[in-house]
């Protein structure tokens, strides 16, 4: 990507805070201590935490600064319906190419044009207003471009292609990461949805209604109105020569003549308009739902503002007439080849339930989508209900923890209802999770995305909401019951960054006090994301550095001292300030507990997650152990084993050394005594360091070609000037300032062999004269022929 | 983190620097011909592909020909004294680390007056670019020999031809302990010259490039053979080393497999002259630079000077 000037995150520095010589040192450990367990009160030198930023948090103060994944560009006719803006910029950065000098411009140009959007649909959209990006382009355009100069060709041109860019864009809104962003992409994928669905049933539909006018028109063909003398006039035509009178009384036995029943005339009519409402009910009949209503139902196209459970019957009533249609397609499907059995048919449909339609009927069968906010405590049993009903329905709770707590667990407790699809996320992951999100919305059973919207004083949605997920405060996982039977197959945490550790460990660098840099690595833990929100603030308290104390820990350490360790330190995190200075912020004993619990929580679900599983490793202990066991057994015996037979070997050499020994003094066998060992070999002379080049490797021989046309082989001109002195209308530099011939009828074939003899790059080739007439023409030729040979 | 390291900053400079920026508003005044202009132009390029803003360059120079290249760019400049333009980079990279600093240089400049200074700025290791363009010849005085003018030259300081053998720059700077860059290219080939310069450039430490090239105006022959016959050129490869484009590496009818961390097989390398080695000798990222090593350990405020100063001078307290 270096073709687009994308640079790594430029480093902030970060300084430690320094010592306030206008405070005295307080006796910071009582203090400190006393505000861990919730007895002493706030006062100077300590501060609150108002305006500081977790460290890890702290380098995105500024995103309009980064790249993301947000704004989003909704699109109901792209191929893509969602897609971030920024991939879109990617792809026209990536079109340019960036091969020339004004690629290379527009690509710059492009990169302020993307900065301008994006903060032109941040800004609108706190007056609650979404705009075409089109309309974006056009108005960052004009940003960009007012100090272009309307007289220099290159900046025209500029314009003129951020115009043309502007004709590839999909026409689509551009959505800011706020509250409101998982309504408008619920919305885009759910009509994404049912339009592949009404796709694939539009067709049959459309059939079987016509088959079963077909049957009503072949029945009413028969009926006496069919056979009066005016019907039968409007039939053949209006000639005098037939009495048409007559022709009804000859034709008039056949009336009334196999005819259909009543009963399947009703079911037929039913079907009929059964089947014709399914069709008209499977397209949204509203261009967009109101955002910010309570309850929304797409098939119903009605806001409710009641409480769910309050709801519940219209939602019953909802889907018992989206039940009924479906019905309406099978009674159509026996009528129209006439295999309705009352006797048999009559009891399945009075009992036609949800569960007792098949996969493929409710595969496409289109989804219900509620979208629920400020869900109410009250609501939790009415919502739980209607996931248990087996229905299409797919229920969207969009969640803020620091309103409505008891919405935490929502997704984990869901996942204990028989086969619901749950997918727990936030605002800021939705990008990522788009095919999750189709996959719960194609599910033929229920569905609960739990999402957290992320509000904060201090932060913008994106990145509380990225907090939140970061810090396991909201866990984001996919519970997915059509995907197999077991938890392995079903459940993924895979979506929630570094999920293997218990907090994401990210590196921070600052400098201290003393100039040395200190580095470090860091979790980003759920008191970092706690110290964002104003609630929670009273728990947290800066510390100047006159207060720092040795018994001072970070969190993540503090939390694995056992009690006795623990007992006379006091946890910290990091946080840092507007600018830039580093402070240690302690934390109190609530923040530890909940912090304890929200890890052991989140270290739960890491083990359905396959991760860390304690039966696993509790197995793997013993069967460790019952290895390590039996192998030592085994070790021990094979030492007993070699012991024994060493001590016979030592017992034999013994005695075979006495005798020999003992031969020895007797002057006999002396020259069977073992020899020395034979002396080393002297070392070999070194080989000397080899002093001259390696055989160079020869290329392959190069074929002569001699060349016709005039040419200058310009990416090898060494700028020289020697053939621009001669012709400068003839001989002209390109951008990267290497000579080319511009014109080869502005000068002589004399200037051109002329160039060619004087280039010291040897690289003007003056090929065949284009003037057959020009003076001294023979002799200009054989000077060119050297130069004509490459 | 947060899902934003997935993407990057974004560096929206203020404009997209061309040629043209880093052209002064003086022409060259090196004659038709000369190989000083190629050299202009593959830095002129270099600037521009890497997108240096001109306020952040700074072109240093001795006294020669060659050493009026920084009257050619449009950035700062230093045209110092005779074989003083590396003590003068040095000072500049240490007060300004944030500068790029490059250094242009010939072979007198270089190699006979500027020599203590050579030596030892390849001893220290400071970041920077150095070309030493070698022409074999005090070419600006009007043709007296250099020291890597060869045996038997005839000039105004060695009219029955020059007494001693030639310096080689590159075995010079090989021998230098702490060496942690050495490439050799010819003035002709531009496509060579960029992205040697390129591979110099991004080198962490201090990148001296040797330049051969003729000299029109007086020594106009010196390399007409091998201008002609490519196969007097080496190409030195190697996957760790320069990577040429198949076009301009074809060109090459000699090449050879050079690890350019083998310090001794550079050594041996560099004292071949038939055929003349071009490309990356030596190459080793991990040499300490002095500036990293000089590097203060903490800042020395206002109060820590004061405490040393009382210290020292507590020693002469009566």
């Amino acid at each position: 990507m270096s073709e687009i000037h994308e640079t790594g995150l430029a480093p902030a520095v970060y300084k430690e805070a320094a010592v306030d010589a206008s405070v005295e040192k307080p006796e910071s450990l009582p203090d400190l201590l006393s505000f861990y367990l919730g007895l002493g009160k706030r006062r100077a030198p300590y501060r609150e935490v108002h305006t500081l930023l977790p460290a890890l948090l702290s380098p995105y103060r500024d995103l309009s600064a980064v790249r993301y994944d947000y704004p989003l560009c909704i699109s109901e006719k792209a191929e893509e319906v969602v897609t971030p803006v920024t991939n879109i910029f990617n792809r026209l950065l990536g079109e340019i190419g960036g091969q020339t000098d004004s690629e290379r411009r527009l690509q710059l140009y492009l990169q302020k044009l993307e900065v301008a959007v994006k903060s032109l649909a941040e800004s609108i959209s706190k007056d609650g207003a979404i705009k075409k990006l089109s309309a974006l382009w056009a108005e960052g355009k004009a940003q960009i471009c007012d100090r272009l100069d309307a007289n220099d060709p290159a900046d025209v041109q500029i314009e003129k292609d951020l115009d043309a860019l502007r004709q590839s864009l999909p026409e689509g809104d551009v959505v800011v990461c706020d509250g409101e962003t998982a309504i408008h992409v619920m919305y885009a994928l759910w009509k994404e949805t049912i339009n592949r669905k009404y796709g694939l049933i539009h067709n049959t539909l459309t059939e079987m209604v016509f088959r079963l006018e077909s049957i009503l028109a072949a029945d009413a063909a028969k009926s006496e109105e069919a056979y009066s003398p005016e019907s039968l006039q409007t039939l053949i035509g209006t000639r005098d020569e037939l009495d048409f009178s007559e022709l009804s009384k000859i034709l008039s036995p056949r009336v009334g003549k196999e005819r259909l029943s009543p009963e399947r005339r009703k079911h037929i009519e039913n079907a009929i308009r059964d089947s014709k409402e399914l069709m008209r009910g499977v397209l949204p009949k509203e261009k967009r739902a109101e955002p910010g209503k309570a309850l929304w139902i797409p098939g119903a196209l009605k806001s409710i503002d009641a409480s769910l459970a309050k709801a519940l019957p219209e939602v019953r009533e909802q889907m018992g007439k989206i039940l009924r249609q479906i019905q309406a397609v099978f009674l159509a499907e026996l009528e129209t080849e006439d295999a309705y059995k009352p006797e048999l048919h009559d009891a399945f449909f009075a009992d036609f339930d949800w569960r007792r339609l098949p996969e493929e009927t409710l595969s496409l069968c289109p989804p219900i989508v509620i979208i629920l906010t400020g869900l109410k405590e009250a609501d939790a049993s009415a919502l739980f209900e209607i996931l248990t009903w087996k229905m299409p329905i797919k229920l969207v709770v969009l969640a803020d923890v620091s309103r409505e707590g008891w919405l935490k667990n929502i997704g984990e407790m869901a996942i204990t209802l028989e086969d619901v699809f749950v997918a727990q996320s936030a605002v800021n992951n939705l990008p990522a999770i788009l095919p999750t999100i189709r996959e719960g919305l194609a599910y033929n059973g229920p569905a609960l995305f739990s999402i957290y919207t992320g509000s904060s004083r201090t932060l913008s949605p994106y990145l509380a909401s990225a907090a939140a997920l970061e810090s396991r405060a909201w866990v984001s996982f996919t519970y997915h019951p059509g995907r197999g039977s077991t938890w392995a197959e079903r459940f993924t945490i895979a979506e929630t960054p570094q999920h293997d550790q218990d907090w994401p460990i990210s590196p921070f660098t600052y400098q201290a006090v003393d100039g040395q840099e200190m580095s470090l690595s860091i979790p980003f833990t759920c008191a970092d994301f706690w110290a964002t929100e104003e609630r929670m603030s009273s728990h947290f308290l800066c510390v100047p550095k006159n207060a720092y104390h040795a018994n001072m820990v970070m969190l993540h350490e503090y939390l694995s001292l056992i009690p006795d360790q623990a007992r006379d330190k006091v946890p910290y995190i990091l946080m840092v300030d507007e600018q830039n200075t580093v402070h240690r912020v302690v934390v109190d004993q609530v923040v530890m507990t909940r912090a304890r619990k929200m890890r052991d929580a989140w270290r739960r679900l890491q083990e359905l997650g396959g991760i860390n599983n304690s039966h696993a490793l509790k197995l793997v202990a013993e069967e460790k152990r019952r290895l390590e066991e039996e192998k030592n057994h085994q070790v021990a015996a094979i030492e007993q084993k070699y012991k024994e037979q060493m001590d016979q070997n030592v017992g034999e050499l013994a005695e075979a050394m006495i005798d020999k020994i003992a031969a020895g003094l007797l002057g006999v066998g002396a020259a069977t005594l073992p020899s020395a060992p034979p002396a080393p070999k002297a070392a070999a002379p070194a080989q000397p360091a080899q002093a001259t080049a390696a055989p160079a490797a020869p290329v392959e021989e190069a074929v002569e070609i001699v060349i016709e046309d005039p040419g200058i082989d310009t990416p090898r001109c060494t700028t020289c000037n020697e053939c621009t002195n001669l012709n400068k209308r003839m001989f002209a530099y390109n951008e990267n300032k290497q000579a080319y011939i511009k014109d080869i009828k502005a000068g002589t074939y004399a200037q051109l062999v002329q160039a060619a003899e004087k280039c010291p790059a040897r690289i003007i080739h003056p090929g065949k004269p284009l003037n057959p007439n020009e003076e001294g023409l023979a002799a200009l030729i054989e000077r060119a022929k050297p130069f004509n040979k490459v | 983190m947060f899902g934003i390291e997935n993407y990057c900053k974004l560096a929206v400079a203020d404009e997209y620097y061309t040629l043209k920026d880093y052209s002064s508003d003086n022409l060259p005044r090196w004659c038709s011909g000369c190989g000083d202009h190629a050299i202009l132009t593959a830095v002129q390029r270099l600037c521009r592909d890497e997108q240096l803003p001109p306020e952040k360059l700074a072109f240093v120079s001795g006294i020669g020909c060659s050493s009026r290249f920084p009257h050619y760019v449009n950035a700062y400049g230093f045209h110092s004294l005779h074989g003083r333009a590396l003590p003068v980079a040095e000072g500049i990279h240490m007060r300004r680390p944030d500068l790029h600093v490059f250094v242009s240089t010939g072979d007198g400049d270089c190699c006979s007056i500027g020599t203590a200074h050579w030596i030892h700025a390849i001893r220290y290791n400071m970041k920077m670019v150095v070309m030493m363009h070698d022409n074999q010849i005090y070419a600006l005085t009007k043709m007296q020999a250099s020291p890597t003018s060869q045996k038997g030259l005839v000039s105004n300081t060695s009219p029955y031809g020059a007494l001693l053998h030639e310096l080689n720059p590159l075995t010079v700077t090989l021998g230098v302990s702490n060496v942690s860059f050495v490439a050799q290219v010819v003035e002709w080939m531009p496509d060579i010259i960029y992205p040697v310069l390129k591979e110099a450039f991004h080198h962490n430490g201090f990148a001296f490039v040797c330049i051969l090239q003729r000299c029109p105006a007086y020594l106009p022959n010196l390399y007409d053979e091998i201008v002609k016959d490519m196969s007097k050129l080496q190409l030195l490869k190697h996957p760790n080393g320069l990577k040429l484009e198949d076009s301009v590496s074809r060109l090459f009818k000699t090449q050879l497999e050079h690890d350019p961390s083998d310090l001794n097989r550079a050594r041996e390398i560099a004292q071949c002259t038939s055929p003349i080695p071009v490309g990356i000798l030596y190459r080793n990222e991990s040499v300490p630079r002095y500036e990293e090593l000089n590097r203060p350990k903490r800042i020395f405020t206002p109060e820590l000077k004061e405490q040393g100063l009382n210290h020292e001078f507590d020693k002469f307290a009566v």
